[in-house]
């Protein structure tokens, strides 16, 4: 290595490893190059210089950039706070809801299951009710000529004013079903708004 | 918790994570901006510089993609240029020495003797790097104090990795030869044997 080329090196010796060769090289030099030995000192006086900067930064500081931001954050955006409520307020609302909603469910459940099998045992009702019993105009006849005759009874069509019944009430399953429908819905409503809250 | 991990959930509504997240990198932009400013004898606002460094990454949080930067790059840009805003805005407003609130304090286990010394030797290093061109003094704080590597210096200051090399050569070139008339005093010579003593 020439002097030249340690010049070009002097200000990228910061820079450098320890054990690299260019650096290994240059301190090589050094020792054998007076001149190179006054520069090299200035440099590396001039780098301690720099790095002798007084300056300590202290927790309370960097605490209070912490702080300042987080305050104007929330100042300004006041819906970006955190919640002071109580921490576990959300989590009992969502039990609650979530106790309601399972009990809308077995509610519906069961109101299904009735409904299901309520059919079918009416169903099965209609068989039962054959006791044996005969029609009163079978009954009051007393010869087996009457066999063929025939009697035209009126049907029973329900008239256009006649008035719609809805076949609800408690005693329906249907009654309970919808309700509990309605329970459910009612409860993951309100859980999304909890949940919304809490965000 | 990664930082990518926390800008995610800060994105999404949790706005707290945003203190943790800061404090992972309030020293260095804090010691970043104190040292830009210490040069030009404004440190006085390097806290006030700090917080609304944060602040503005915090409102342009929705617009950083990771791929372009790092966070801590994109801090220090934004640090950056806020710091230059700043000192345009002093250089403008010429506010006179005694009114940034700048004074000059001795360490306390030191003799006078020693503190006016030392306190001449800050000056003249603080001089040196405030002479500098901007991009010259940042590259140098950011490479000197923020121990930051070539790549990243670039990356904040949109430059080449080989302009950066260049740039610290020459801020570094340009401090060694302000101070050197100073090295050859015979007070530096007596200063340099106080302190071995």
């Amino acid at each position: 290595m020439n002097c030249r080329e340690a010049e070009q090196l002097f200000p990228l010796l910061s820079d450098l490893p320890k054990d690299d060769p260019l650096r290994q090289m240059l301190e090589w030099h050094v020792l054998g190059c007076e001149t190179c030995a006054v520069e090299y000192r200035f440099w590396q006086e001039s780098l301690e210089a720099v790095h002798d900067l007084p300056f300590e930064i202290t927790e309370e500081q960097a605490e209070s950039v912490n702080r300042k931001v987080m305050d104007r954050i929330y100042s300004e955006s006041p819906w970006l706070a955190p919640d002071v409520r109580d921490p576990g307020f959300h989590k009992r609302i969502s039990r609650r809801v979530s106790l309601w909603a399972a009990c809308f469910l077995v509610v519906f459940l069961c109101s299904t299951l009735l409904f299901v099998m309520g059919g079918k045992l009416e169903e099965d009702s209609k068989y039962e009710s054959l006791t044996g019993v005969l029609p009163t105009a079978v009954a009051a006849t007393d010869s087996e000529k009457m066999s063929n005759v025939s009697f035209s009874l009126p049907t029973e069509v329900r008239g256009i004013a006649d008035p719609f019944v809805v076949q609800m009430g408690p005693t329906y399953p249907q009654y309970w079903m919808y309700l509990s429908m309605g329970g459910m819905v009612l409860a993951i409503v309100s859980w999304k708004g909890v949940r919304r809250s809490k965000r | 918790m990664t930082d990518s991990q926390m800008i995610r959930e800060i994105k999404e509504g949790n706005t707290e994570l945003y203190s943790e997240l800061m404090r992972r990198y309030q020293r260095k932009i804090l010691a970043f901006v104190y040292h830009m400013l210490k040069s030009a004898q404004l440190e006085l606002l390097a806290e006030d510089i700090c917080s609304e460094t944060f602040y503005k990454a915090f409102r342009s949080l929705h617009s950083f993609r990771e791929v372009d930067a790092s966070f801590s790059t994109w801090l220090y840009t934004i640090a950056r240029n806020t710091v230059l805003s700043e000192l345009r805005k002093q250089r403008s407003g010429n506010v006179p020495l005694e009114e940034s609130g700048y004074i000059p304090v001795a360490p306390h286990e030191l003799v006078p003797e020693q503190a006016i010394l030392r306190n001449e030797r800050v000056g003249l290093v603080r001089e040196a790097i405030n002479n500098l061109p901007e991009k010259q003094r940042s590259a140098l704080i950011l490479r000197e104090y923020d121990q930051l590597d070539y790549q990243e210096i670039a990356c904040i200051l949109g430059q080449s990795v080989s302009a950066v090399k260049s740039l610290l050569f020459r801020a570094r070139s340009s401090v060694k030869s302000q101070l050197e008339p100073y090295f050859y005093e015979p007070s530096y010579e007596h200063y340099e044997g106080m302190k071995s003593r």
